[in-house]
């Protein structure tokens, strides 16, 4: 496949109340590693089966919840083609000067209609631990704790639902693979770039710029499983699972980091090409989309954000 | 005590026949919420997960919806109470839920509050986003 333009989630950035307890769990319970902490205290991490500087930013803050989310185009031109269509669209573009954080080029940012911050970039040092490229074996470290693969998606939560999925398909090209309508109107988009089931996705909101969760990818079913045994073991607040999402397939369980925001950790999903059609889900069988054992949305699945 | 028997070599008349260990461990309280029942917690749990366990004992009556249980570390607010009467030591909240003027007059996260006296607490679910059920 000719995977042009975005390529991929490239990171995330999180508020924090508490960053020793953040980093542990982050690190020791998800399995990721820290690459470095920047003068300005932001922490950054990353899984050991990603080549890229970094996948996660936290960052201490008075309030949790979401600063930003950064995607990787192919080429640096790239940066200035998105420009000219997302200031197109009507968004004011603002430039991030390259090492603003650690390892990565130069980014161009703005405010989505949901309220949140995206970034594209071009440009990522490598950074180690990172997986062999010439006579790989299948990892080079021990996988650790939950065995995180990647971070793989996040879901936002904001107003303007139906102006930001037409924003992502006609300024960014991304496709959407699944949406929820209900009678009075569209609840949610699960958009991606290129090949997975989603890379973002939105539910309507009230309030602008929430963050409902960050999610990490597992290779097998048997790992959500090993993660559901750390989260009793370590005490860690779990939301809902293991269970699975009608919606991707994906295989999950929702829990929270040390400052309350939603993680996930998941395995599968199906393969999305270019020319398949959106999956649609309506009132009556969206419980099943959202938790397919339950068959029901939990409480907190609308309410609870940070 | 296996300490003190090694340091000291007793003679068998200092060893107790039972060992009462009176380290200061958990401590049980009870968290009254206002108009609607009681919950026994220790001083090592967080509030909210000692309500949740009273409201499946059946504990927790009259109820306007389910115990709103949301995040569990302070960050998303659900779960927002007043100590009306008590002590407690805090864990980080987030300041998007719970000011410091609100914190000054007691308002609380419940699951960011740890008992160290007995509790009355009166509920005070934010208002959050579109809320319950639907």
């Amino acid at each position: 496949m000719a995977h042009t333009g975005v390529l991929r989630p490239g990171f995330i950035q999180l508020r924090v109340l508490d960053m020793p307890a953040a980093i542990e769990h982050y690190t020791k319970r998800i399995g990721l590693h820290q690459v470095t902490e920047g003068a300005d205290g932001r922490v950054y991490l990353k899984a050991a089966d990603e080549f890229d500087h970094h996948s996660v930013v936290l960052r201490r803050a008075d309030t949790a919840g979401f600063d930003l989310m950064a995607f990787k185009v192919r080429e640096d031109a790239d940066l200035d083609r998105f420009e000219k269509r997302v200031a197109d669209y009507g968004y004011p573009v603002d430039h991030v000067a390259a090492g603003e954080q650690p390892g990565i080029g130069r980014r161009i940012g703005w405010t989505l209609a949901s309220g949140h911050r995206i970034e594209l970039y071009a440009q990522a040092d490598q950074s180690d631990p990172r997986p062999a490229s010439h006579n790989p074996d299948v990892w080079v470290l021990e996988p650790h704790g939950m065995r995180a693969r990647r971070f793989d998606h996040a879901l936002l939560y904001g107003p303007h639902i139906e102006e930001t999925l037409d924003f992502f398909e006609k300024a960014l090209d991304f496709r959407c693979t699944e949406r929820v309508d209900l009678p009075d109107g569209l609840l949610a988009i699960w958009l991606t770039a290129g090949m997975k089931a989603h890379d973002i996705a939105f539910v309507k909101h009230p309030e602008p710029g929430k963050f409902h969760h960050a999610a990490f990818e597992l290779e097998t079913w048997m790992d959500v499983g090993n993660a559901a045994d750390i989260m009793t073991r370590y005490d860690i607040s779990v939301d809902i699972g293991p269970t699975r999402h009608g919606i991707t397939r994906g295989q999950t369980i929702y829990f929270f980091d040390p400052s309350g925001n939603r993680n996930e950790v998941f395995s599968g999903g199906y393969t999305y090409y270019p020319d398949n059609p959106t999956r649609t889900w309506d009132e009556t069988q969206v419980g099943k989309g959202i938790f397919y054992y339950e068959r029901a949305m939990n409480d907190a699945f609308l309410s609870v954000v940070t | 005590m296996a300490d003190d028997a090694e340091a000291a070599a007793p003679t068998r008349s200092d060893i107790p026949a039972v060992a009462v260990v009176s380290a200061p461990g958990p401590r049980r309280v009870t968290i009254t919420v206002e108009g609607h029942g009681v919950a026994s917690a220790t001083t090592e749990e967080r509030v909210l997960v000692a309500l949740e366990r009273a409201q499946g004992f059946g504990r927790l009556t009259g109820l306007p919806c389910k115990l709103p249980v949301g995040c569990r570390r302070g960050g998303c607010g659900i779960c927002r109470a007043r100590v009306l009467e008590g002590d407690y030591r805090l864990s980080p909240m987030s300041r998007e839920h719970v000011s410091a003027e609100d914190q000054a007059a007691g308002i609380v996260l419940s699951c960011a509050i740890y008992a160290l006296s007995d509790l009355t607490l009166k509920l005070e679910t934010a208002r959050v986003g579109k809320a319950k059920g639907r």
